[in-house]
């Protein structure tokens, strides 16, 4: 059994050409920011909104932390 | 995949079961308003999506959406459902069926019967357009501001998936700084506020300028600050030195206005393990070895009795060793059993007093304690005390009205936050100190005891009660004061601007700042510039996104909305027209971030906008022939297509204009078309308009609380048939293809026939959908036609299989049709009479 969402594909990160991969492909290409692709990986997540805040807010206290 | 057939139970209007068989070609459906048409489109939304388009469009009222999909008369125990056979490859079947729980939110869906997860098909719903052309979706497209309109061509175009990563982004990048943790933001703001501090200080501004570039610029914003530090010490400083001297300095000059502060005492590292050290001794000190100690003092008094008696015991023993009859002292009669007893005796009580030997090493160790506990109680107490000694001192009455007048009067909030703070603090304090003292009284009884010989279990459960209400009163010490430590913040920091305004310590105290949180500054200004690289990233997306889309809209659907769009267009229509779409840029060349404009153009000149300048009818129509260029550039697994309502706000000769974009969708595109309009004038056209199509046209005829009522309804009038039939055959230029279209006529016009007849003579409804000859054969001789003529009205069968296919070897023949034309009007001769 599942929720209307689910059945519409969030979460959907198997299809390796998808046009989302496509996309962020597309994206890394034009920037070499480590961060930017951090994040960017992010979005590859079931819900982008919610792990780009989680791997800003890792970033963040990664540096913070910096032994 | 194709619609074969439709069953809707308990799902919008429908409440009773009912079905829908569709045509292969062209399904015409026609309702007035409110039966239930739109359910249609919307059922077979939902068994595909889980959702129809217009419950996820309407994002702010989800809740007044929700369990709408449920039918309020259908039984509540029981659940909705949408099922729907599909052709697949190889004219097999495929049925998917969806049911809606009673909670009208959870979903159960099947294939052929069995419960699956997901549709075979899953992976290709967010890239494929949907196979529907809905007027509320048109309004959602055009009529909306930019960005809509841009998000609504990117769900067009199967971009949705893309353009929802775009928005986290976005949405990350509008407040970044709210994702962090409040450490994050903590040091943020402080960074911030230092660099306001020094922009305020006209000899620091090339490092404000250096701080606020980042952190390639901080090794310059340093060397400026130390400079300027040697400078106001009075020359080079070695570095190691320089933040005591600035300190010292700092000091000294704030002395002259206040010798104190408000703030608690910040513990050095020596001083916060020297605290740690000496809480840590209090809770292990009185232990397990120190109660055993302190036991084995306790048993002194027993000890001291037994010495006693070993001493009498010596003297009687050294009195039997004689062998005398009788005792000495008493006369008692000496047995050998008594003597025997006696020497036992003697010899455990020589044993229990070398046991006693230890308790020289027991005391030395108890004492130690004692002392150890004493010390650190006070080194505790001392460094506890220092923490609040400063704020408790301001508001004491010698100093409370210089400090509250540095505050900003003794009204000033700040000097209220003080003032309470301060009084906390000093109720803490004397807690603290309480406790202090009544763990000292039992150190001292403890202590007494064991001087005067006469220790107690009770002393010993006194002093370990005493320690433990002190552990507890400073560690609730340790976390209000804490506490307070916040609330005290802005009254520090305007205290201190204050001093040092007297002072003339402005400048010192921000250097000591800077050099003191160096490291924290420099990841503070790390983390600020992650935030400032989302900038760039957003623009990398966007831009990227921006290109994605015009790749997808510039040429293919540019010309393909064109094509759909010339055929809607009338000869009389002003020459006022959508002439494309783009991608906006800025003057630079960029693309602006989701902005989708519609370009039209007047008599050869360009206009601002489509959507400001076309008229409604034309949106409509534009809005029409973007869905339709979508589902047919990305069809997916679709081979259907559902028109709902599309002719609203339109003239006759544009309604008339749409017919022909249907029978092309149905002819050129191949596409199975469901055409739903609240028109049965228009509807009846659109038949007429495509006639040789032959599909099926239902008319919902009444509307009750069980449902809509579904009627099928003649295609085509079966005389006209026959009359087209009639030209056909007659036409000497008939070609082949005209003559297999007059058969197909003769076909129908049977099926009707027959239909006609069940319906008149045997009282029951037949729908003429997929009729074959047996089952027309069947009718006539219920009905009682006469043999020979029901062997000739077969006959017109014999060029087409059951399921309507061709033969080998077929061809078609003006003669065959002439003869079945002349058994069909036989038919509708004799049943006449019968």
């Amino acid at each position: 059994m599942t929720t209307n969402h689910e059945q519409q594909g969030d979460g959907n990160t198997d299809t390796p050409k998808s046009t989302l991969e496509q996309f962020l492909q597309a994206v890394e290409k034009r920037t070499n920011n480590p961060v930017h692709h951090r994040l960017l990986n992010a979005c590859r997540q079931a819900n982008p909104l919610v792990a780009l805040e989680a791997e800003l807010r890792k970033i963040a206290s990664e540096i913070i932390n910096e032994a | 995949m194709k619609l074969r057939r439709l069953t809707i139970a308990g799902f919008r209007g429908f409440n009773v079961e009912r079905s829908i068989d569709f045509n292969e070609k062209l399904t015409v459906i026609a309702a007035p308003n409110s039966h239930g048409k739109t359910s249609i489109s919307e059922a077979l939304e939902f068994l595909i999506y889980g959702a129809t388009s217009k419950v996820e469009k309407s994002d702010s009222s989800k809740e007044e959406y929700r369990d709408s999909y449920r039918n309020r008369h259908f039984p509540a125990d029981r659940s909705s459902y949408v099922e729907a056979t599909f052709a697949v490859a190889g004219n097999a079947e495929q049925k998917l069926r969806v049911e809606l729980g009673t909670d009208g939110v959870t979903i159960r869906r099947f294939v052929d019967g069995k419960p699956v997860e997901a549709w075979p098909f899953h992976a290709t719903l967010l890239t494929a357009a949907r196979p529907f052309v809905l007027q509320h979706a048109l309004k959602y497209l055009l009529l909306v501001p930019p960005s809509d309109r841009f998000q609504g061509f990117a769900r067009l175009l199967g971009l949705n998936e893309v353009d929802g990563a775009f928005q986290a982004i976005l949405g990350l990048c509008t407040k970044p700084t709210a994702s962090l943790s409040p450490e994050g933001q903590r040091i943020l703001s402080e960074l911030e506020a230092l660099v306001t501090r020094v922009t305020a200080v006209p000899e620091l501004k090339k490092v404000a300028t250096n701080l606020r570039r980042g952190t390639e610029k901080m090794n310059d914003a340093y060397t400026l600050i130390e400079a300027r530090a040697d400078a106001l010490l009075g020359g080079m400083v070695k570095a190691e030195e320089r933040l005591l001297k600035l300190i010292a300095a700092r000091t000294a000059e704030a002395a002259k206005v206040y010798s104190g502060g408000v703030a608690l005492h910040a513990y050095s590292p020596t001083e916060s393990s020297q605290l740690t050290s000496a809480y840590k001794t209090l809770s292990t000190t009185v232990g397990a070895t120190f109660l055993e100690d302190y036991g084995r003092l306790c048993v002194h008094g027993v000890a001291t009795r037994l010495q006693k008696e070993a001493s009498l015991l010596n003297v009687g023993v050294e009195l039997i060793e004689e062998s005398p009859d009788f005792c000495p002292l008493c006369t008692q009669v000496l047995t050998d059993e008594l003597r025997r007893g006696i020497h036992e005796r003697h010899a455990s009580v020589k044993a229990e007093i070398e046991i006693g030997a230890v308790r020289e090493q027991s005391l030395s160790r108890v004492t130690r304690s004692l002392t150890d506990v004493r010390s650190e109680l006070k080194e505790h107490m001392k460094l506890s005390e220092y923490r609040t000694s400063n704020l408790i001192a301001s508001m004491q009455p010698e100093n409370a009205p210089k400090v509250c007048d540095l505050l900003g009067g003794a009204s000033a909030a700040s000097a209220e936050i003080v003032r309470s703070t301060a009084g906390v603090a000093s109720g803490l304090r004397d807690r603290l100190r309480t406790a202090a003292a009544q763990l000292e009284d039992a150190i001292l009884i403890c202590e007494s005891g064991i001087k005067e010989n006469r220790e107690s279990l009770a002393d010993a459960e006194a002093l370990g009660k005493a320690l433990q209400a002190y552990l507890a009163t400073a560690s609730d010490f340790v976390s209000q004061v804490a506490q307070l430590e916040l609330s005290l913040a802005g009254p520090i920091k305007l205290f201190r601007q204050a001093v040092d305004a007297l002072a003339g310590t402005t400048e010192t105290s921000l250097l000591i700042d800077l050099l003191e949180k160096r490291t924290t500054i420099e990841r503070a200004m790390r983390v600020r510039d992650v935030l400032e690289g989302l900038k760039e990233l957003k623009k990398h997306v966007e831009q990227t996104l921006a290109e994605t889309m015009e790749a997808a809209m510039s040429t293919d659907l540019t010309n393909a909305v064109m094509k759909w769009y010339g055929k809607i267009r009338t000869s009389g229509d002003p020459d006022v027209h959508f002439s494309g779409f783009a991608m906006d840029r800025t003057k630079s060349g960029d693309f602006k971030s989701r902005r989708l404009s519609v370009k039209a153009k007047s008599y050869g000149v360009e206009l601002a906008s489509a959507v400001s300048s076309l008229s409604e009818s034309k949106l409509n129509a534009l809005g029409l022939c973007v869905s339709i260029a979508s589902a047919i550039r990305s069809p997916g697994p679709w081979g259907f297509l559902i028109i709902d309502d599309p002719i609203q706000s339109w003239d006759d000769e544009h309604e008339t204009q749409f017919i022909n974009v249907i029978r092309t969708l149905a002819e050129t595109d191949n596409k199975q078309v469901v055409v739903l309009s609240h028109k049965g004038t228009w509807a009846k056209q659109v038949c007429q308009g495509c006639r040789t199509l032959n599909g099926v046209y239902f008319e919902m005829t009444g509307y009750t609380k069980e449902g809509p009522n579904i009627a099928v309804m003649e295609w085509s009038p079966i005389d006209q048939r026959l009359r087209e039939a009639e030209a056909i055959a007659n036409d000497p230029t008939a070609t082949s293809v005209k003559l297999q279209q007059g058969e197909e006529e003769i076909r129908l016009a049977a099926c009707q026939v027959a239909s006609q007849v069940a319906k008149e003579k045997l009282d029951r409804v037949t729908s003429v959908h997929n009729m074959n000859s047996k089952d027309v054969r069947a009718i006539l001789v219920e009905a009682g036609v006469a043999s020979d003529l029901v062997d000739r009205i077969s006959a017109t069968f014999v060029t087409a299989d059951d399921a309507h296919h061709a033969p080998k070897n077929y061809a078609p023949s003006a003669q065959r049709i002439r003869q079945a034309l002349a058994a069909i009007r036989e038919v509708l001769k004799q049943t006449k009479k019968i």
